[in-house]
């Protein structure tokens, strides 16, 4: 295999198997694809002979999204451990996990669920983090997660949390934009200040997804559904992240009612053209 | 149980005569066969249908669904299996 | 409040054992902490009742949506997910369902479930080179009975008292599903991969045993005489022929 390619600073799409035929026979013109780590953990198979194969034309990072750092009880080795040979096999460009804890007492959620923004959780969480790269001998991106709630304790901002993560852990950071938004709206912050207070140097991807505005108890609240296109609004804010940071690798991340390929082909055209 | 031994040594005998060519039977389509990727269970997006906040204004669903009311009203027959394995 | 502590008690909420988290949760703009946590709640529950139906269709057809949503309720209240990995959850849903439906009138769904579980085990196992045949070409005569071999880790067999294969191909394709006869009598499968995907394969009783032994570590000759047992007609060379020919032995490991 080729050694670990340098990703082109274009947008690439998320790999979901109702798409691996598609993505094989079309070869669509797309800079790389993401995959879900966890999707690919079985022993053998075709869904990671797949993930080999599209290796073998794109650039591909590996997503988590079952690892929870933030998590308080001990992480699952073997959860460790899969991934570990996963990397090995796949030499993704990037490897990355979300600011979230997921279980607690052995019962795991798979969800992403929020931090409490409090010193300790950010020691905690940092801590892991480092643990974890020193582990794999290389740099993970920790991505900001879309939330429903915040906790009260809160002694950072959002934005000022990841800044504190990156200095305390050394990790780089996957900027959800969609997120960004609609925390934004959710619990009512300047998405544009948000922004302004992350360190630019640690934003090394971007990720773009569609979400639904549904009412609770007659307000507004949005919900990262990732079933859509993206909306206006977050395509401005995008542009502002562009002004910002440059061109960082996007992706367009689809997870249900997934349409067809070239819808999200088109997506990732329309995230090249903003410069 | 010379019996035995000699129909086995029959069949050993046989599969060599198959030879390499048998055990690659199978394979002929290899380049056509990534299309069977089983869905994967994980992703990172939230249940649309799950957002309403319905915990309060539902009531228990067990209230209204006691028994399966799908496809299996079309498994008919006898409803007791058959004893024998 | 201490991270852990917190953490437990959100969990516990998300569960229905426990308020005391809500507290701890801002509840600015109109929308109180308890709606708040509600759509974690049932994120929670659409997450698992989705992954578990992409698991077990079968089941989540026969079921209907609205009794299956119920019954994936009740299985993840009894096993929550232990993994950060969805692909686990699905282990203990046959057994649950045999405890969970009994001897009544849907019985049958344990092993449907079975069946579905096999398939999705089959799919996910290792992958293992294929017995070359002429390994065992220089086998005397004397140990030839003696023989083991080893199954490949994707092969899976499943015995129902029910037509179970029958009722599974009742719901492929894009049709209507067809009605089954669960009286219709015992059905033995096996369950195994080939490039161009997963195959489930009828088989006989004997076919069933002799696989079955040697799956249990069983020689040749055990193997033989269990399927004679269950059909004095077993044609034993047939059957080698097949297994070797469908890759169902894997080479030995080193």
């Amino acid at each position: 295999m080729s050694p670990p390619a340098p990703v082109p600073a274009r947008a690439g799409i998320g790999l979901r198997a109702p798409h691996h035929r598609d993505v094989l026979e079309r070869r669509p013109d797309v800079g790389w694809f993401e995959a879900h780590s966890e999707n690919y953990f079985a022993d053998g198979g075709s869904a990671v002979a797949t993930l080999l194969r599209v290796r073998e034309h794109w650039p591909v990072a590996l997503h988590g999204v079952g690892l929870a750092l933030g998590s308080a009880d001990p992480i699952d080795r073997e959860h460790l451990r899969r991934l570990e040979r996963l990397i090995a096999r796949v030499e993704p460009w990037a490897v990355s996990e979300h600011v979230c804890w997921g279980f607690a007492g052995g019962r795991h959620t798979n969800d992403l669920l929020p931090m409490p923004r409090t010193q300790e959780s950010l020691r905690h969480l940092a801590a892991r983090v480092r643990e974890w790269q020193d582990a794999l001998g290389r740099q993970v991106l920790l991505e900001n997660v879309s939330s429903y709630l915040e906790f009260r304790e809160a002694e950072f901002t959002e934005a000022g949390y990841l800044a504190a993560l990156v200095a305390e852990s050394g990790c780089a950071l996957l900027l959800d934009v969609n997120n960004v938004y609609v925390n934004a709206r959710n619990h009512g912050f300047d998405p544009e200040t948000y922004l302004d207070e992350l360190p630019a140097h640690a934003i090394r991807e971007i990720h773009l997804a569609g979400h639904e505005v549904t009412q609770i108890a007659g307000c507004e609240m949005r919900i990262d559904t990732h079933d859509r296109l993206i909306c206006d609004e977050v395509w401005q804010l995008y542009a502002g992240a562009r002004r910002r940071f440059g061109a960082v690798p996007t992706l367009i991340e689809w997870d249900a009612a997934l349409p067809a390929l070239d819808v999200l082909v088109e997506e990732a055209r329309r995230a090249d053209a903003i410069a | 149980m010379l019996t035995r031994t000699l129909i086995l040594t029959a069949a050993l005998g046989s599969l060599l005569s198959l030879g390499t060519a048998a055990a690659a039977d199978d394979k002929g389509d290899m380049e056509k066969c990534y299309g069977v990727a089983e869905a994967g269970k994980n992703d990172c997006h939230s249940a649309n249908h799950g957002c309403a906040g319905m915990a309060k204004t539902d009531k228990d669903p067990a209230d209204w669904v006691k028994v399966p009311k799908g496809t299996c009203e079309k498994m008919g027959g006898k409803l007791t299996a058959p004893t024998a394995m | 409040m201490p991270l852990r502590e917190l953490q437990q008690r959100f969990i516990a909420s998300l569960y229905d054992e426990s308020t005391e988290i809500e507290g701890e949760i801002c509840a600015d703009g109109g929308i109180g902490a308890a709606d708040r946590i509600a759509i974690y709640r049932n994120n929670l529950r659409a997450g698992f009742g989705k992954a578990l139906a992409l698991e077990f269709p079968v089941i989540a057809a026969l079921c209907g949506a609205d009794f299956f949503a119920i019954l994936a309720r009740e299985f993840q209240r009894a096993h929550p997910s232990a993994s950060g990995d969805l692909h686990h959850i699905g282990g203990p849903f046959p057994p649950y369902l045999r405890q969970r439906f009994g001897t009544g009138e849907y019985a049958y769904f344990a092993d449907v479930a079975e069946l579905e579980w096999a398939r999705e085990e089959a799919a996910r196992a290792a992958d293992a080179v294929a017995l070359d045949v002429r390994t065992i070409g220089t086998t005397g005569v004397d140990a030839i009975p003696a023989l083991k071999f080893r199954l490949a880790p994707s092969v899976r067999l499943v015995a129902s008292r029910w037509p179970v294969l029958t009722i599974w191909e009742a719901h492929q394709g894009p049709g209507e599903v067809r009605e089954v006869d669960l009286g219709a009598g015992p059905e033995q499968v096996l369950v195994r991969r080939s490039p161009a995907g997963l195959v489930l394969e009828r088989i006989t009783v004997a076919d069933l045993a002799f696989l079955a032994t040697l799956e249990s570590g069983g020689t040749l000759g055990a193997a033989f005489d269990t399927a004679l047992v269950a059909d004095p007609a077993f044609g034993v060379a047939a059957m080698l022929r097949r297994c070797v020919v469908r890759g169902l032995f894997a080479a030995a490991q080193r």
